[in-house]
């Protein structure tokens, strides 16, 4: 299957920017940006605030990506996917909620936070936001190369469930879970679409190659995107 | 009966298993809806004083040692007895919350494995357990994980890419969600009441069940019998509402527009719904309003949460085997809980068993984020 990856956004420790912003792209460890919504959105967001470090950073990402595609506007709803890559999703905001249902027998249990004890609520605030009416879902991403939102997405263009989606990977450092410090920890999205013979990208065989070279991590397919956005004057 | 399309694989069910709150065994299960048995029954696990409801569907005999999770027991429950599987078989896990009881326990401070809190340890077990080399994964669609897990399971079949899929749905009763409901008040106060006029909320419950995919090559290979096939998919979101579904249903029936038009069917050549039918007043006003906009006459509906609770996670697959059940039976199950149906639904929700006649049954799930999972079941087919 042929397709084109029209943008990508990121939000790591060393930065947020999307494939047209000329900001340089890091996928680093250590502490995020702080993160607002108005560093995505000009309006702003009423209930980002709300989100825990996993919903901001990705709903940040995802909008960062549809920028970098052109795609962050829209008047009618579109039926574009939704998928993400992740290990301890919003693991941390799991421990936060339970924290104000283990006292008091449940009495001062927050609805707020529960309403993010999915992973998937991240995607349904970004599919609200952008009116992104295709498939939606999580994958527990394994992936050495933090590819296993981008493959499943790319199960979603071949089997015809969408011909557009934006996928890619989020996972934030966790309380209760220690990872490596160095292990890298943000968010990165690329909108991927089908597209005709003559793309360049493509998916074959569980394999994603750009002009006939293997992508086989989230930083080697921003690069190229980044590479390609560059040589074709969009920066 | 035509199968798979124009160059694409048919998609069997080759097996299938289900734990519930009515019992371990899909005939167990089958009968217990056909009989109009609920299993909501009092909440033991943890103190519910404080909570306005005191139901859910728990599975007995699941109290575990301290140090693991309840989904082990669950997972030992609902493979019990099956019948080795092909090891190169993908295997798709599907949970919300997965070992949500050992979140909790960390929380309390107490002493706690914690090797069922990430989605892919479960999958690992999983595989272990069952012998299986093949890739492997965990769907997290919120309420509609399993269903969008069979969706993506019989694509992967449909296009050739594999010969079986195991999925497998499940999650647990656990203080974590049953105050989380409880605090967006979606918990009913008495058993659930799906598709009744004065329905108040849903009731949670516990499961797992396992539905085993495979192409037709693979059947004969294996030497299994067909108990029924998937013949269509869709999913698609609102945009609308993180825990709230569409007033208008739009999400959904754009997933059961994308069902019908991969099974190359109509919406009257459906013969009965297994509607998600949580009995939250605006989730079953949504699915209502969805089916309106696709079907001229609503063609007999159920729902099964009034008898297992809502299992979450899990319900896709519990849902989809009642559906083939009901497939095979040319009846579908009492929706246990109805005493007077919503307006919408009178004349195709009921009380009592209701006959129908046909090839095909829809059936519908949708969650947090406003996903929406669509699955068309078809009879079983002589191989």
């Amino acid at each position: 299957m042929k397709l084109e990856i029209a943008g990508a956004g990121w939000v790591t420790p060393a930065g947020i920017g999307h494939s047209r912003s000329g900001a340089p792209f890091v996928l680093g460890s250590g502490a995020l940006p702080r993160l607002r919504s108005k560093l995505f959105l000009d309006a702003g967001h009423p209930r980002y605030g709300r989100f825990d470090l996993y919903a901001k950073a990705g709903f940040g990402a995802i909008a960062m990506a549809l920028r970098g595609a052109g795609l962050e506007r829209w008047e009618c709803k579109r039926p574009i996917g939704l998928v993400v890559g992740t290990q301890r999703g919003c693991l941390d905001n799991d421990v936060a909620y339970f924290r104000t249902a283990a006292t008091d027998g449940g009495a001062l249990a927050s609805p707020n936070l529960f309403a993010y004890t999915l992973p998937t609520s991240m995607l349904g605030e970004a599919s609200i936001q952008f009116g992104l009416t295709g498939p939606g879902f999580v994958v527990d991403d394994t992936h050495v190369g933090r590819m296993g939102g981008i493959h499943a997405a790319l199960d979603l263009l071949r089997f015809g469930l969408c011909s557009t989606t934006v996928a890619g990977w989020c996972d934030v450092h966790s309380e209760i879970f220690s990872v490596d410090p160095g292990e890298p920890c943000g968010a990165v999205f690329a909108v991927l679409s089908r597209a005709g013979e003559r793309a360049v990208w493509q998916w074959e065989e569980e394999r994603l190659t750009h002009e006939g070279q293997s992508v086989d991590s989230i930083e080697r397919l921003v690069r190229v995107v980044l590479e390609n956005a560059e040589a074709d004057g969009r920066v | 009966m035509e199968t798979g399309g124009p160059g694409l694989s048919a998609v069997h069910v080759a097996d299938a298993n289900a734990v519930t709150a009515l019992g371990w065994g899909t005939d167990t299960l089958w009968e217990a809806l056909l009989a109009g048995q609920s299993g909501l029954t009092p909440v033991q696990r943890f103190a519910t004083d404080n909570y306005p409801c005191h139901l859910a569907g728990c599975v007995a005999s699941l109290d575990p040692e301290p140090q693991t999770s309840r989904l082990d027991g669950l997972m030992e429950m609902v493979f019990d007895g099956i019948e080795p599987i092909p090891p190169e078989t993908t295997l798709l896990t599907a949970t919300t919350k997965g070992g949500i009881d050992q979140i909790e326990r960390v929380v309390r401070g107490q002493e706690t494995g914690r090797d069922r809190i990430l989605g892919h340890t479960i999958a690992d077990a999983m595989a272990t357990r069952l012998g299986l080399k093949g890739p492997r994964n965990n769907i997290n669609a919120a309420c509609a994980s399993a269903a969008v897990a069979l969706a993506l399971g019989a694509a992967h079949i449909q296009h050739g890419l594999v010969d079986s899929v195991l999925v497998c749905g499940l999650d647990l009763v656990s203080e974590f969600t049953f105050s989380g409901f409880a605090a967006l008040k979606a918990l009913s106060p008495e058993v659930c009441r799906p598709f009744d006029v004065a329905r108040e909320g849903l009731v949670l419950g516990e499961g797992a069940a396992y539905v085993l995919l495979m192409s037709e090559k693979a059947l004969r290979r294996t030497k299994r019998t067909s108990l029924g096939q998937l013949v269509g998919w869709g999913i698609a979101s609102d945009a609308h509402h993180v825990t709230a579904p569409s007033r208008t249903g739009e999400g959904l029936v754009l997933a059961i527009r994308q069902a019908l038009a991969g099974a190359a069917l109509m919406a009257a050549d459906l013969a009965a719904i297994n509607a998600h039918g949580t009995g939250s007043i605006y989730n079953d006003a949504m699915e209502l309003a969805a089916f309106g906009q696709l079907f001229d006459r609503l063609p007999p509906l159920h729902s099964v949460k009034g008898a297992t609770g809502h299992t979450m996670g899990a319900c896709g697959t519990i849902e989809t085997i009642v559906g083939l059940c009901s497939l095979r039976h040319q009846c579908l199950p009492p929706t246990a809980g109805l005493r007077v149906p919503e307006y919408k639904a009178k004349n195709c929700v009921a009380a009592e068993a209701q006959p129908f006649s046909g090839e095909y049954l829809l059936m519908t799930n949708s969650g947090f984020g406003g996903i929406n999972a669509a699955l068309i079941l078809g009879r079983e087919a002589s191989i």
